[in-house]
């Protein structure tokens, strides 16, 4: 186990390093980018009141706003969307305020948004704009979180970024430890001292397992750190924080597991690598698909990322033990598979 | 292990690659105490036929039983006590040679550096040098540090010599000796007919996936006789000859040539009736006899 160390210690060392700095980095950044994703202000939003009565079916909106002086009346104008063309139109509205009747779809309130504009001597101002529904960014209506908060990019950061690098190196780690193996090869050397292949592999694997618990609680440790340096750790913050790390520990052993089997089945790095690296993207791309397409959540289930949920652990303080018995007995049943066809295949000479 | 019993026992073994076969129905024996030959053009499946012992490549039929045991189920058993080096091995470049030695130690249970110490003292080998800055000669020698180092009863050894200097060489067989002399067994792969000749007991010739033949090299240099030529004052009636233990006769004129494998007294009492002008008596060497073997199908 030793002699893995020994002789990686470099590239292992050196990747550990860039994780730390880009966990750090990002979450020092942050308060420079996160206004980024921060939702722009309708504007003359301050000068309307809206108030939505829920009538069953539909809902009453109630606007309301700033008289204008020396208006005649006012007109309203109705967009399905904030940007839409050919609003409908509603004039000469005598009071500083209107009732709409807006109807549910799908039992829910539609995003419409609301122009109020004051009419003096035929000419139209603009007073203000309001919406039926609290709105949301791009990227939140993406990725279903509100990055304007710091638990928000860090949970994009995980879902998007961290987390592929981080199995995208493991995963090579786990296949070439094994496949360098076979091409210099040292497995006539080593399978030739009293070393089961099972032992063989189980070493290996154990040793990686250590690295990646190593890397996890580091990576834990140094968000909780960073996000405290830049003051936005909340209260009761550090535990989700450091667990949204740690608890991606049986999924990087299932990645790290696939890797094994294809290493010891296809006995070449470039092969073995290139397996290893189109199942993450496969389980990235799915879990990306669920959290972004509407209606196919359930697709999470399909990926292993998806039982490391970020953004439970983080939002919701939710640590499903489930998750992680699940993903870990997974990742042992792949790895004595690993073992298994280990076993029964040649060493090529 | 079957007390006085063979320390290799191979039996009907074969090992297919799919279609190809790798050795075919192979029986051999190698005894304790004794250095076994292993002889073959490349490619003859020398490699396959180790490689299969050590259980790095699964059988497909047949069995190989070392010290009694059973090569597949108590592997791990065999290695403690075998020695193996591969005749294409790789270690860790990045690490010096004494590190690894020391890991190839303590995976094979033993603590005592001594012996790989000296060994490689023995062998000019510089321990402190990195793996992967040493010149072919010097990978091959830490090869043979590791094979012999650990102390094993048995060892198995792939074309042990390539890349050693011709003097480094002559070191290597007299060390081999010495661990023969110590009660080691040893079973090594060649292509070198010289080397066979000069270290081995015995010898195993095998050509396109199947064994030839098995013999010691001393009855070997016998059953494979002397060139005689003769040359009487007279015409050569070629049934003059006609014997057994007189094979491939050649009569030109006067001049005969044959090769002679029985006693070399009853021919020449035979032709000692004619007037003898000339006579040369030549050992066949073992180089001759083994390009017979390649150059004549199933001959020898």
């Amino acid at each position: 186990m030793l002699m893995e160390l020994r002789a990686n210690w470099k590239v292992l060392l050196v990747f550990l390093v860039v994780v730390v700095l880009l966990v750090a980095g990002l979450v020092f950044a942050w308060p420079s980018m996160g206004t980024v994703f921060q939702q722009d202000e309708l504007e003359g939003e301050e000068n309307i009141s809206l108030e939505l009565e829920d009538m069953g079916g539909s809902v009453k909106v109630h606007l309301q706003w700033e008289p204008v002086e020396g208006a005649d009346n006012y007109t309203v104008l109705v967009y399905p969307s904030q940007h839409m063309l050919l609003p409908e139109r509603i004039e000469g509205i005598a009071d500083e305020s209107h009732e709409y009747d807006l109807a549910k779809e799908d039992g829910e309130v539609p995003e419409m948004y609301f122009a109020v504009l004051a009419v003096t001597d035929s000419e139209e101002q603009y007073v203000g704009m309001a919406s039926s529904v609290e709105r949301v960014t791009v990227y939140e209506e993406m990725f279903g979180v509100d990055m304007s908060s710091a638990e928000g990019m860090i949970v994009m950061l995980w879902d998007i970024f961290w987390a592929l690098l981080i199995v995208l190196f493991l995963g090579y780690l786990a296949a070439s430890t094994v496949t360098r193996d076979f091409e210099e090869r040292k497995m006539d050397i080593v399978l030739s001292t009293p070393i089961s292949r099972r032992r063989y592999l189980l070493e290996k694997f154990a040793f990686l397992a250590l690295y990646t618990a190593l890397m996890l609680v580091l990576s834990g440790a140094v968000l909780v750190a960073s996000m405290e340096a830049i003051g936005e750790l909340g209260e009761g913050m550090a535990t989700p924080l450091f667990m949204s790390a740690v608890l991606a520990f049986p999924v990087a052993l299932l990645f790290m597991a696939v890797s094994a089997l294809a290493a010891v089945y296809l006995q070449n790095s470039r092969t073995a690598v290139g397996v290893a690296f189109f199942f993450v993207l496969l389980m990235f791309g799915i879990n990306m698909v669920a959290s972004m397409a509407e209606g196919l959540e359930h697709l999470s289930a399909y990926s292993a990322l998806g039982y490391w949920d970020v953004e439970a652990i983080i939002m919701d303080r939710a640590y499903s033990v489930g998750d992680f018995l699940a993903m870990t007995a997974i990742a042992l049943l792949l790895l004595a598979a690993a073992v298994l066809v280990f076993e029964r295949r040649d060493i090529p000479g | 292990m079957t007390e006085n019993g063979p320390v290799i026992e191979i039996r009907g073994l074969t090992k297919m690659y799919g279609d190809v076969v790798g050795i075919k129905d192979l029986d051999l024996d190698v005894h304790q105490g004794e250095i076994m030959g292993f002889l073959g053009p490349n490619g003859a499946g020398k490699t396959t036929t180790i490689r299969t012992c050590l259980d790095l490549l699964a059988k497909t039929r047949g069995e190989v039983r070392i010290f009694g045991l059973d090569s597949h189920n108590d592997s791990i058993e065999i290695r403690k006590r075998t020695g193996y080096l591969p005749g294409d091995f790789g270690m860790y470049n990045e690490l010096p040679v004494r590190t690894i030695l020391r890991y190839l130690l303590s995976l094979s249970g033993c603590v005592d550096e001594g012996p790989m110490e000296e060994l490689a003292s023995r062998f000019d080998l510089d321990l402190d040098k990195r793996y992967g800055s040493l010149s072919k000669g010097n990978r091959q020698k830490v090869g043979i540090v590791q094979a012999f180092m650990a102390g094993q009863e048995l060892i198995i050894m792939d074309e042990p010599t390539s890349g050693l200097d011709p003097l480094m060489q002559q070191k290597f067989y007299e060390f081999l000796r010495e661990e023969r002399a110590k009660g080691k067994t040893i079973f090594m792969s060649s292509h070198i007919l010289a080397e066979v000749e000069e270290v081995c007991d015995r010898v195993a010739i095998i050509r396109d996936a199947e064994l030839q033949v098995v013999e010691r090299i001393a009855a070997l240099k016998e059953k494979m006789g002397k060139t005689l030529e003769i040359e009487l004052g007279s015409e050569i009636d070629p049934k003059l000859f006609d014997m057994p233990g007189v094979e491939g006769l050649e009569v030109d004129g006067r001049r005969a040539r044959m090769i002679v494998t029985c006693d070399l007294d009853q021919v020449i009492k035979r032709v000692s009736e004619h007037n003898i002008v000339n006579m040369s008596l030549e050992t066949f060497s073992l180089d001759q006899f083994f390009m017979t073997y390649y150059s004549h199908p199933g001959g020898g």
